[in-house]
């Protein structure tokens, strides 16, 4: 099956005299209902645009720009995204397709307003092909969680693709298109990126408007981009970054050019290694293949440091009481009164309420909402939701102080093992969340965090991890560029 | 510090979830075997700190509390509505209330 180009190959062929805009979003459609309609289905989407047209145009509305946003291509040439085939996880919301989160008590449900970063990617010229699949309302870390049944991973079909982003990193991973949206709140985009061997971007907390995004987990939440180099996860994040008013936790700061040190190298750059990221019981091969990466960075003029970063082992347990706290709130609204699924039969309100969200969640997402309903009860929130924030602090400080040192980013793995077989872990959940455990932190201190692929193991891809203090995405992408060039030049 | 099956059913009350007797006993294992993994969090001397302060950092950008337009409000509440009768919404009706199941 042929693949997608990347993005300024498709905005160069659209711009030029004549050149169909609907082209290449058409082939996309094309590969993604060959995808679907396989002996082994990929099931990356769980809705498909009727036709390309149905996907694209540009915005209407009021207020896109956010300031200083650079999202409309250079002042004569064509928009950023004009003509690029984007798929769209199914948290965020977009006319003239359902929003799900794949769970069942949305099922049909069409939202009647767009988030910012669909329009923001629409008016750039991007054309919305589907909605991606998902581990329900975010919570997971295989897509195994969506009420829709699992994605696969398009690698080797026995294994999950990663998640919650897991749908839109398997379009992007089979060639179905060149970049996807999604979400990530403990490692949602990076993680799967990892697992799919393509690229995942998870900006400063506050880099881009949650407005429209399904909330999970506020405080932790980002909207984040998966391209199938970091070239079109960056471009991605150009189109969609910037202050939204709709949004209070949004930043008025100005967007900077992502690619702006494309080019400069690494050299004179402090690369942190953190040890606690390091450890023995990594598998060993994505321990040698990080290890690898390094290397190059080295070799290219980086300086390579060893640093410590204390609590990183207590991140996961603290995310595990923060983010499900937050989901319990969050996901109050879902009560058969207000959106999607209402159970029938019911003689009370209170049974409404109870029997719609008993029938429509998920075994996760009950588990989630019950651990966080537990930590924010009365004789338990301080124990445990007070405790969690405290660590959380001194999570973020860990980083602080790395920074303050003169470390310019952190190196690390992005996933603790390849992608693991479909069923292997989904009966124990500890051993599911900390698939988690080294994307995890940067959500908890709200720095931004890069994974791209540093090699495959048996065939398997394997991710890094770039991390970077606040607001210093232009850092992260340029080393980022760098190490991508380097690992290819070793191929 | 573990949850009891009378806990989860409490906790089940509260979130407005009604899992039957089967959940609650997969669900006690299934929430003990969790808090046992983050107890590890009584390992952390947090008392220098005060909770999560980002604003320490200095990095995240602060705006001043005034009010702005409200975007959501433009036009009245029935120009959104699926039903609007003499400004209201109009809901289906619970079939508990009158033994049928059509909107009023």
């Amino acid at each position: 099956m042929s693949e997608s180009p990347g993005v300024r190959e498709i905005v160069g062929a659209v711009g030029t005299a004549g050149g169909d805009p609907l082209r290449f979003a058409n082939a996309a459609l094309d590969r993604a209902r060959r995808a679907e309609s396989e002996d082994t289905p990929l099931h990356a989407f769980l809705a498909l645009a009727d036709s390309a047209a149905m996907g694209g145009g540009a915005a209407t509305g009021d207020d896109l720009d956010g300031g200083g946003r650079s999202g409309k291509g250079g002042p004569k040439g064509p928009p950023l995204l004009a003509g690029v085939p984007v798929a769209v996880k199914d948290n965020l919301c977009a006319f003239d397709f359902p929003t799900t989160c794949a769970s069942r008590i949305l099922e049909g449900y069409v939202s009647p307003y767009e988030a910012t970063v669909v329009r923001r990617l629409r008016s750039a010229g991007g054309v919305i092909v589907g909605k991606t699949n998902m581990d329900e309302f975010a919570m997971g870390s295989s897509t195994e969680n969506s009420g829709f049944g699992p994605t696969r991973n398009p690698r080797d079909r026995s294994r999950v693709p990663g998640g919650s982003s897991g749908g839109s990193a398997a379009a992007v991973a089979a060639g179905i298109v060149p970049c996807a949206l999604g979400s990530d709140t403990g490692g949602s985009v990076r993680q799967p990126a990892s697992l799919c061997g393509v690229v995942g971007i998870k900006p400063t907390y506050g880099r881009v408007s949650r407005y429209g995004l399904v909330a999970y987990a506020s405080s932790l939440d980002q909207v984040g981009t998966i391209g199938r180099t970091v070239e079109d996860a960056a471009l991605l994040l150009q189109a969609i970054a910037g202050h939204d008013p709709r949004d209070a936790t949004s930043a008025p700061l100005p967007v900077p050019d992502f690619l702006g040190a494309r080019g400069r190298g690494v050299r004179g750059l402090t690369v942190g290694l953190p040890r606690e990221y390091f450890a023995k019981e990594l598998d060993p091969a994505v321990q040698r293949l990080c290890r690898e990466a390094l290397g190059r960075l080295e070799e290219a003029g980086a300086v390579v440091r060893e640093v410590s970063l204390p609590h990183t082992k207590f991140a996961v347990p603290a995310y595990y009481i923060l983010a499900p706290a937050e989901a319990s709130s969050n996901l109050a609204r879902f009560d058969g009164v207000r959106y999607g699924s209402r159970a029938p039969g019911a003689d009370s309100a209170r049974a409404v309420y109870e029997e719609t969200r008993t029938r429509g969640f998920g075994a996760e997402v009950v588990r989630r909402i019950m651990l966080g309903t537990f930590a924010l009860s009365a004789g338990y929130y301080e124990a445990y939701y007070g405790r969690a924030q405290r660590v959380r602090s001194l999570v973020a400080s860990d980083f602080g102080r790395v920074w303050a040192e003169g470390v310019d980013l952190l190196f690390t793995p992005t996933s603790p093992t390849p992608a693991f077989p479909l069923g292997e872990r989904t009966d124990d959940p500890v051993s599911m969340y900390l698939s988690d455990i080294f994307t995890v932190t940067a959500n908890l201190a709200g720095i931004p965090g890069l994974s791209l692929p540093v090699g495959a193991v048996d065939g398997l891809p394997v991710g890094g991890q770039f991390l970077a203090p606040m607001w210093e995405e232009p850092k992260m992408i340029g080393a980022a560029l760098a190490l991508e060039s380097l690992l290819e030049e070793a191929r | 510090m573990g949850v009891s099956q009378e806990d989860v059913r409490k906790i089940a009350e509260l979130a407005r979830l009604h899992p039957g007797e089967l959940s609650v006993a997969r669900l006690t294992d299934e929430l003990n075997g969790i808090l046992e993994h983050i107890r590890s969090l009584e390992e952390v001397d947090t008392s220098a700190v005060e909770g999560f302060e980002p604003w320490r950092s200095g990095s995240l950008p602060f705006r001043d509390p005034k009010l702005g337009p409200d975007h959501l409000s433009a036009g009245a509440p029935g120009d959104r509505a699926p039903e609007w009768v003499d400004g209201f919404f109009v809901v289906p009706r619970l079939p508990a209330l009158d033994g049928g199941g059509g909107a009023a």
